[in-house]
């Protein structure tokens, strides 16, 4: 194997993270282990906003004045807003942390190889979305941390050639801050988490049973968790935004609002290049550094279907974790007896297939081969190991 | 760790959450809505640790589709 | 060594190191490096050849089976922890069929001890080789075993017959009920 510094870096990465599972497996049954179920912690999380986000729009109002007054009248009157308020934002927060974990676990375990990498790129615009809607979520409180954000984010826009202004008009509504921005804010916060929801469908569409919820254990601990949170650190409306003021020195929020707090001594044009950066090298993980693929048991070729002894059973069709196997209606009948008869015929998508062999070990009729581990391959093997060691 | 202790575990964790529920009554009659609030919470995390004991003491299994 | 040739006399086979396992391990479960020589052969068990899959998922069940009628006395899939497997479900895809592979061989009179599913990461070494110790024990409790009874009296090893499409007569894994035996039938 081809051992480049990266790629040393991220074997290291990679067994580190495993020894964090050792620990842990220790704790809890394998199966509870919650950074295998990384991506379900990051969508119950995003149910959680969903629902808390739905019964806060029953009392935000969406203008220059009622913006903070509503927010401040969720927190005061509203019997237990601020608990509202806070698991809304602790789970945003917790959103964000999830889905970088399920980055930062699935980069480093390789599970983005072959057709794995559309999970991957989809994946990178769910995080990028997802911080947006974060960031549009603290404009919305419309406090003065809200109009240094919305500043800098502005002097961010303008920076970009060209099209600087006509983002910073479909961002604020109109020209400068005016009636249409907190409507605008308003659609740009639930508008775009609704469109994640398209977003997750691609992510999900090249795996079967994906794993979208936690174990129960975690969904009960860490809702108590967001609730305790917001008793200990009720989440705070500064004071209201009005035109004209100064950016004072604001309580930050890391996980949303890092950028920010660098655009206040970096130019934000360079902050915003920054970030664009981190993206497109998020995007290149799946397709650089990779080792070739020469390793023949990790690269055994994509498999292959035996026609003349496929029955048509669908025993590979169901067990493919990638839905790599499609069932198609037998053109011709097979060779062998079983598979004379047979309605169906497997087709395996060369596309989806990450040369995983499962499909293999699912059929019985000997009707699927990985071009270099045939079967005979395997048979000789075992044959020679138990002469051999005999 | 043996069957019985994860049973009294589960025990004095919900004995634990009725008094906290009992907690959050207290906390609304005094207007004290934050310890209510915490108390919520603590409750929350105490019915997780209570699954967890219950599966790591076999009452219940792993989910349906990773096999009973 | 050919299917043909194979008489009653293929036993199950205890070598001068212990029982003669077959060990399928996945890649990307636990690490191997330092613990299997250049043959293959697990350094801390030498009767026990370990070959390397790139899925537990990827074994046929027949393949356990098939070792055992070779001669061997035992044979493992291990994968990565339940939960983990880089494929997903490849692990509990493998699980099941050697759950079902033990009931097979149940029927058959072959002592269902004699195949294991093992689950262990990357750093799991001790665990890994505690297991197949604890399997090699089990083994050697079960003793050599007498040529296997089938229906219809056949001997121990099936002669393969000539298909169309070259393919040796396979077991079916039946979900539920169990199907009638290709050999000896």
């Amino acid at each position: 194997m081809r051992t480049t510094p990266y790629r040393r870096l991220v074997a290291w990465l990679l067994r580190q993270t495993l020894r964090l599972d050792v620990a842990i497996n220790r704790l809890y049954p394998t199966d509870f282990n919650p950074l295998y179920y990384t991506g379900g912690l990051a969508n119950f999380f995003l149910i959680v906003l969903v629902v808390s986000g739905i019964l806060l729009l029953f009392y935000y109002v969406a203008d220059l004045e009622g913006a903070h007054r509503s927010v401040a009248f969720i927190t005061e009157q509203v019997p237990y807003g601020d608990l509202l308020r806070g698991v809304h934002r602790y789970a945003g927060d917790a959103f964000i942390l999830a889905a970088l974990l399920h980055l930062l676990r699935n980069w480093f375990t390789e599970r983005y190889l072959y057709a794995r990498d559309n999970p991957w790129i989809s994946g990178m615009f769910l995080l990028l979305l997802g911080w947006f809607i974060g960031v549009n979520g603290y404009q919305l409180v419309w406090d003065d941390r809200a109009q240094a954000v919305t500043v800098l984010l502005v002097r961010m826009l303008q920076a970009v050639p060209l099209v600087g202004e006509t983002l910073v008009r479909l961002l604020l509504g109109d020209v400068g801050v005016t009636r249409a921005t907190l409507p605008r804010l308003l659609f740009l916060h639930v508008g775009t988490a609704s469109f994640l929801y398209i977003l997750l469908w691609w992510h999900y569409v090249r795996v079967r049973h994906p794993k979208v919820w936690p174990p129960a254990t975690w969904v009960l601990t860490l809702l108590g968790v967001l609730v305790l949170l917001s008793a200990l650190i009720p989440p705070a409306a500064g004071q209201p935004a009005l035109p004209g003021q100064g950016t004072t020195a604001v309580p930050l929020d890391l996980f949303f609002l890092l950028p920010f707090w660098l655009a206040g001594f970096v130019p934000p044009g360079l902050v915003l290049a920054g970030l664009l950066l981190l993206f497109l090298l998020g995007f290149v993980i799946p397709y650089v550094g990779e080792e070739p693929r020469t390793d023949p048991v990790r690269h055994a070729g994509v498999a292959q279907v035996v026609d003349g002894n496929c029955t048509g059973c669908e025993l590979c069709y169901y067990d493919c974790p990638y839905n790599a196997i499609v069932m198609v209606p037998s053109p011709y009948p097979g060779v062998t007896k079983a598979a004379a008869n047979r309605k169906l015929l497997a087709v395996v998508i060369d596309s989806r297939c990450v040369e995983c062999g499962i499909c293999i070990g699912a059929c019985p009729f000997e009707a699927l081969e990985l071009p270099k581990f045939l079967e005979a391959d395997v048979r000789r093997r075992m044959a020679e190991a138990v002469a051999v060691t005999a | 760790m043996s069957r019985p202790l994860y049973l009294m575990g589960m025990v004095a964790l919900a004995g634990a959450s009725v008094g906290l529920a009992g907690l959050i009554v207290l906390a609304e009659w005094r207007g004290a809505e934050r310890v209510g609030i915490a108390a919520l919470g603590l409750i929350l995390v105490c019915y997780g640790l209570i699954v967890l004991l219950m599966r790591k003491a076999g009452l219940i299994g792993p989910r349906r589709a990773e096999g009973r | 060594m050919d299917q043909e040739t194979l008489t009653a006399e293929a036993r199950p086979r205890t070598g001068a190191q212990g029982p003669v396992v077959v060990g399928f391990v996945c890649v990307w479960s636990v690490g191997l490096d330092g613990l299997v020589d250049e043959r293959g052969r697990l350094r801390a068990f030498p009767s026990v050849q370990v070959i390397s899959v790139p899925c537990s998922g990827f074994v046929r069940p027949n393949w356990l089976e098939e070792a055992l009628r070779l001669g061997a006395a035992g044979a493992f899939v291990t994968g990565c922890p339940y939960g983990d497997c880089l494929n997903r479900e490849g692990n509990y895809l493998m699980r099941d069929r050697v759950e079902q592979l033990e009931r097979r061989l149940q029927r058959r009179r072959v002592e269902p001890a004699r195949v294991a599913m093992l689950a262990h990461g990357l750093h799991e070494q001790a665990g890994f080789l505690e297991a197949v110790g604890a399997f090699l024990r089990r083994l050697e409790a079960l003793g050599p075993a007498a040529p296997t009874a089938r229906p219809g009296g056949a001997g121990a090893a099936p002669t393969a017959r000539a298909r169309p499409g070259g393919a040796a007569p396979a077991a079916r894994p039946a979900p539920a009920s169990e199907p009638a035996e290709e050999e000896g039938t």
